[in-house]
């Protein structure tokens, strides 16, 4: 374990040295503010007949979770495998007393950590912006539950970026597939309901099966299976290609 | 001791090393000797799994490469080819994450004095020269002491001064800590100067192995030795 921990921490180290991270959580800010001047404005409109109790934090959780995390765990894989694997360090790396397994897994944490730090930092700027406006801690407990749950299908982005990764060996190239596949799997969940709901990205709220839902069992049983199967195959496929890669 | 037995490794090109057994002991300095594209650095990727679809078995004091991977990756430094760096942060952090166990991080600043960097430790390694980057490699290979060194090519770049200050930092490691090196070249005068065995790669095949002192023995110098072994080996042909 104090190997694996070793190594997970030298993956965040690397990450932590990346200013891109900061600038996305900037911007994930300001699309916060921007919704929450977009609700103060309509009030301002209607004369103040109009207002709005802000659940701040649980409305930004679909941006959160479905554009915010996984864009911060694409370019974090993005920078721990294929650019690694062009500029040659990936053999650091692999030269690390950490078998390729252990090694994957420290990767796919570390990329994984910075996709849900960046939803932590989200939920407390929308906090803070609710108290500053008044709404207090309004449905502050039920979003950070929900922000947690939702940390679950983030996997399935990892090891979806992971396998791109090992395929494609230039990073930019690699950033922009994966980004243009996840963008993809949206579309199908949104445009074509039947075939996007064997996907997993359909699960990305999965707070809505658990919170406040009453879902047949059965039907929360095959959404959880579909989506906890395909974290399984993304994390054996990408483990099965990273074996195997000479370098 | 490390025991090589029966191992190939063949690329697409059918380019590689091909039934390869070799026996290191402890405390030796084993020099590869070889044309470019003999082999050298595969064999050497392989010890180190970074080829991982090899045929054979390496094992290192009893122990299988397969099985003991991360035990025998804890007591084994390497530099492979050009020096891995990350250009973008300093020498120091650069060698944080070569640190293969958390007791190496405190050997960092002992190990950028030793390979005379200790004055560029902040600089980002971007901005270093060629055989800067090279000494930072060398000095990531060297962290924390390890029992077994692997260095491939590991003068490429470096000045004379600098040659000679690793020679001798190799050899009062050995001396000391009985540290092994197994260490590639294609420049006969240096590995004759560094190690106290040679095996000569050719075409993927180990067709001499001798202690420096018999071949020293047997010819005028390890250049000779090596272009006898050659030019025997493609009389054969």
């Amino acid at each position: 374990m104090t190997r694996f921990m070793f190594a997970y921490k030298k993956e965040l180290k690397k990450l932590l040295h990346r200013k891109k991270y900061i600038v996305l959580v900037i911007l994930g800010a300001i699309a916060s503010l921007i919704r929450f001047g977009g609700t103060a404005l309509f009030s301002r409109m209607t004369g103040g007949s109009v207002r709005l109790a802000s659940k701040l934090s649980l409305e930004m959780l679909p941006f959160a979770v479905e554009v915010l995390a996984p864009v911060v765990i694409l370019f974090a894989v993005c920078d721990l495998f294929a650019s690694e694997l062009s500029h040659d360090t990936m053999k650091v790396c692999l030269m690390q007393p950490v078998s390729r397994f252990k090694l994957l897994t420290t990767k796919a944490l570390a990329a994984l950590s910075f996709g849900a730090a960046a939803m932590l930092v989200l939920l407390l700027v929308n906090l803070m912006i609710q108290i500053i406006s008044g709404s207090g801690f309004y449905g502050f407990g039920t979003a950070l539950l929900a922000y947690i749950i939702d940390i679950v299908p983030l996997f399935g982005i990892v090891f979806l970026g992971i396998i791109i990764n090992l395929i494609v060996r230039s990073a930019a190239g690699a950033a922009v597939i994966s980004l243009a596949v996840y963008a993809l799997m949206k579309y199908l969940g949104i445009y074509t309901a039947s075939a996007g709901a064997f996907l997993f990205t359909a699960g990305a709220k999965l707070h809505l099966l658990l919170l406040g839902q009453t879902l047949p069992f059965g039907a929360l049983m095959c959404k959880l299976g579909i989506l906890f199967g395909s974290i399984l195959i993304l994390y054996s496929l990408s483990y099965i290609i990273f074996e195997k890669k000479s370098i | 001791m490390i025991e090589i037995k029966s191992l190939t490794k063949l690329y697409k090109n059918k380019r590689g090393i091909r039934n390869i057994s070799l026996t290191i002991h402890d405390g030796e300095i084993l020099g590869l000797l070889g044309p470019n594209g003999s082999g050298k650095t595969t064999l050497m990727k392989a010890l180190l799994s970074l080829a991982p679809d090899y045929s054979g078995e390496i094992t290192v004091n009893g122990k299988s490469m397969r099985d003991g991977f991360e035990d025998i990756m804890e007591k084994t430094g390497a530099l492979i080819e050009t020096p891995a760096v990350y250009k973008r942060l300093t020498a120091r952090q650069n060698l944080e994450l070569c640190a293969r166990k958390p007791e190496d991080m405190s050997d960092i600043d002992r190990m950028l004095d030793t390979v005379g960097l200790g004055a560029n430790k902040r600089e980002k390694v971007g901005h270093f020269s060629l055989g800067m980057k090279q000494r930072l490699g060398i000095a990531a290979a060297l962290l924390g002491s390890p029992e077994i060194v692997i260095l491939d090519e590991p003068t490429n770049g470096l000045d004379i001064e600098s040659v000679v200050e690793l020679r001798e930092y190799i050899h009062r490691l050995n001396r000391e800590r009985g540290t092994t090196f197994i260490i590639s070249g294609h420049i006969a005068s240096e590995i004759e100067k560094l190690c106290t065995r040679t095996a000569i790669i050719s075409e993927g095949e180990i067709i001499a192995d001798e202690s420096m002192e018999r071949i020293l023995e047997l010819y005028p110098s390890m250049e000779d030795f090596f272009l006898a072994k050659i030019r025997e080996r493609r009389g054969s042909i």
